[in-house]
């Protein structure tokens, strides 16, 4: 192998140093604030308090407070469950579903894997958000409507991953001497298969938490997932909207908290992509 | 080549189908009532019931099917129960305004994003590469409506520099309308003072999506160049002594152009996707402002309409796409046929 071709391998799988500790903490910041929200918040979330309305960020707020005089770090903490829990459950839902449609259409006969994988591929000519945003409109507003939305068009890249893995893996030699030793074909695709494929799914997986984050904000700012006192991230960006011109510490916060935590994800799948490259 | 189009062209209209089944399910099959549903949340029982009947939904499923598939054929979207108009007309008047932004930001987001993507391969792991990745990075997990906010914060509120939001200053008279692009008609009309005002409305919006695109496409551009950049020949081009400048511009760009082209094409299905919530932000007149404020009064066609109109706009670019591989890179063509 050529110098050059060594050089551009590691630019493209090279693990971030210092940034992967950091995004680690930003994950384990954020478990804190799913698990025990309430030792972490110093204040109630939804209670109004009028007479702190839109107060810029001091030691009692550090991120100031909004339009009912409610602490927005704390409502960010609380609304931890809300966004990334959604986002968590869209991206798992999706990957199982995947992981079975792939692996079934991967061992299946040939006109049957055809016959599936052209509808996976229907779904990758649709412009996704734009058909998530239909499909959650028509259900009615909530955030389990925008979950469902998501995961419905989710699925499809996983199913088409683990299908390519599936093919892929059915012609190793180790599958090859279980099948010779006359191994059940299930048995094969739990043991054999399915368990090479997870490793592959778990990148994908983590990577894509971040971005079923900033898809499900996306539709709570557009009205279509909680209902306000929610403090959903989405949704607080949306309440923003009326006030950021006076009071950026409303916009600035959770925004900067989806950014980092879609950030910190991507940056783990990354370096979990290197590590099974490596 | 024929062949080719033909499979291409059968596999548009089955996405176009599939996407018209998904809706007619939606606004169908979904709702419980979609009579009461049409009709509104106040609506007496005699007015559900000429609902019913005007919009056939007293007959079976499948005639309704049908018919629902025909009006779609005919160009027929529905009506909105906001703009009492037909979803068509609507659209009609708004589509400019978004097709423009959308034009606006990928001219600009193809010409950022390659010389990004060439500056970042020159020298793979360098200083200039690690930055852009890492601004990639970032720029992947910012969500669009948040950035477009906090740019109308700086260069509206701050610097008062730009426009909030629409597409013209609400004082002045517009341009008279003829292509419906208002950098255009301004031109048309012979107003420099219009042309300017309207690209002050669009800067930001247009910026939104542009930096939105840029953090993946720079991304894969740049993986796509230094995959090639690995290849024997591009080591026999160096041997060879040729400048790198020539290496990149007249071996590796063109060789790499089909995984660029690809990334574009998803980039495109992002666009359309996102300028929704751009034009939501910014106020801007185009077809995803005008599903949006329907969607808030419970007026769900247009946003129907919305799905199935960017679906067969991205069912045309995928078309076009794919009939750009063969011109780009002529080894695709025994594949396609």
């Amino acid at each position: 192998m050529s110098v050059s071709s060594q050089t551009a391998r590691r630019a493209l799988k090279r693990p971030k140093g210092l940034l992967l500790p950091l995004a680690l903490l930003v994950v384990a910041i954020l478990a804190a604030f799913v698990l025990l929200p309430g030792l972490i918040a110093p204040h109630d979330p939804i209670a109004l308090a009028m007479a702190d309305r839109l107060k810029p960020p001091s030691l009692t707020h550090i991120f100031g407070t909004d339009e009912g005089g409610r602490d927005v770090f704390s409502r960010i903490v609380y609304g931890t469950r809300y966004s990334l829990g959604v986002a968590i459950v869209i991206v798992f839902a999706s990957a199982l579903f995947g992981v079975v449609y792939g692996a079934v259409s991967g061992m299946a006969s040939r006109g049957i894997d055809n016959l599936m994988m052209r509808i996976v591929d229907l779904f990758f000519g649709f412009p996704a958000l734009v058909l998530a945003l239909a499909v959650a409109a028509s259900i009615g507003r909530g955030l389990d409507s925008v979950a469902l939305s998501l995961a419905i068009i989710w699925w499809p890249g996983y199913a088409r991953l683990v299908r390519g893995e599936v093919l892929r893996l059915r012609e190793r030699p180790h599958v090859e001497a279980a099948r010779a030793l006359g191994v059940s074909e299930i048995t094969i695709l739990r043991r054999h298969i399915i368990s090479f494929v997870i490793q592959e799914v778990n990148v994908r997986v983590t990577t894509d938490i971040g971005y079923a984050l900033v898809a499900v904000t996306a539709l709570s700012f557009l009205g279509l997932g909680a209902n306000s006192p929610t403090p959903e991230w989405g949704l607080l960006i949306r309440d923003s909207r009326s006030y950021f011109g006076s009071a950026w510490w409303y916009l600035v916060f959770p925004g900067t908290m989806i950014m980092l935590t879609a950030t910190a994800f991507s940056l783990i799948g990354d370096a979990l992509a290197a590590r099974r490259a490596a | 080549m024929i062949g080719f189009l033909f499979k291409r062209l059968v596999w548009g209209l089955l996405v176009l189908v599939a996407v018209a089944v998904i809706t007619f399910f939606l606004s169908r099959v979904v709702p419980a009532d979609p009579a009461a549903f049409l009709a509104g949340q106040n609506a007496s029982e005699e007015t559900v019931q000429r609902i019913r009947v005007e919009h056939g939904l007293d007959r079976p499923l499948p005639e309704q099917f049908a018919s629902y598939m025909i009006g779609l054929a005919k160009g027929d979207l529905g009506e909105s129960i906001r703009t009492r108009r037909s979803v068509s007309t609507d659209l009609a008047q708004y589509l400019p305004a978004t097709l423009e932004l959308l034009v606006v930001s990928f001219v600009f987001y193809l010409a950022i994003s390659f010389s990004l993507a060439v500056l970042a391969a020159r020298h793979p792991g360098g200083a200039v590469d690690g930055a852009i990745r890492l601004i990639t990075m970032i720029g992947t997990g910012i969500p669009v409506f948040w950035l477009g906010m906090t740019l109308q914060f700086f260069f509206f509120y701050k610097l008062h520099w730009l426009p909030l939001g629409s597409r013209f200053p609400i004082r002045e008279t517009a341009p008279p309308l003829v292509t419906g692009f208002m950098l255009v008609d301004s031109l048309l009309a012979g107003s420099p003072s219009a042309f300017l005002a309207s690209l002050k409305h669009l800067a930001l919006p247009a910026a939104t999506i542009v930096i939105n695109l840029l953090a993946v496409g720079t991304r894969m551009s740049r993986a796509a160049l230094i995959q090639e950049q690995s290849r024997l020949y591009v080591r026999t081009a160096r041997g060879k002594g040729l400048s790198p400048r020539r290496i990149m511009f007249k071996h590796i760009l063109r060789n790499a152009l089909s995984p660029i082209l690809t990334a574009t094409t998803m980039q495109f299905g992002y666009m359309i996707s996102w300028v929704i919530l751009v034009e939501v932000i910014f106020d801007w007149p185009g077809i995803g402002l005008y599903a949006y404020q329907s969607f808030q009064v419970f007026d769900y066609s247009p946003v129907i309409a919305l799905a199935i109109v960017s679906t067969a706009g991205f069912v045309i670019i995928n078309l076009v796409m794919d009939l750009l591989y063969p011109v780009i890179d002529p080894r695709v063509q025994s594949v396609g046929s």
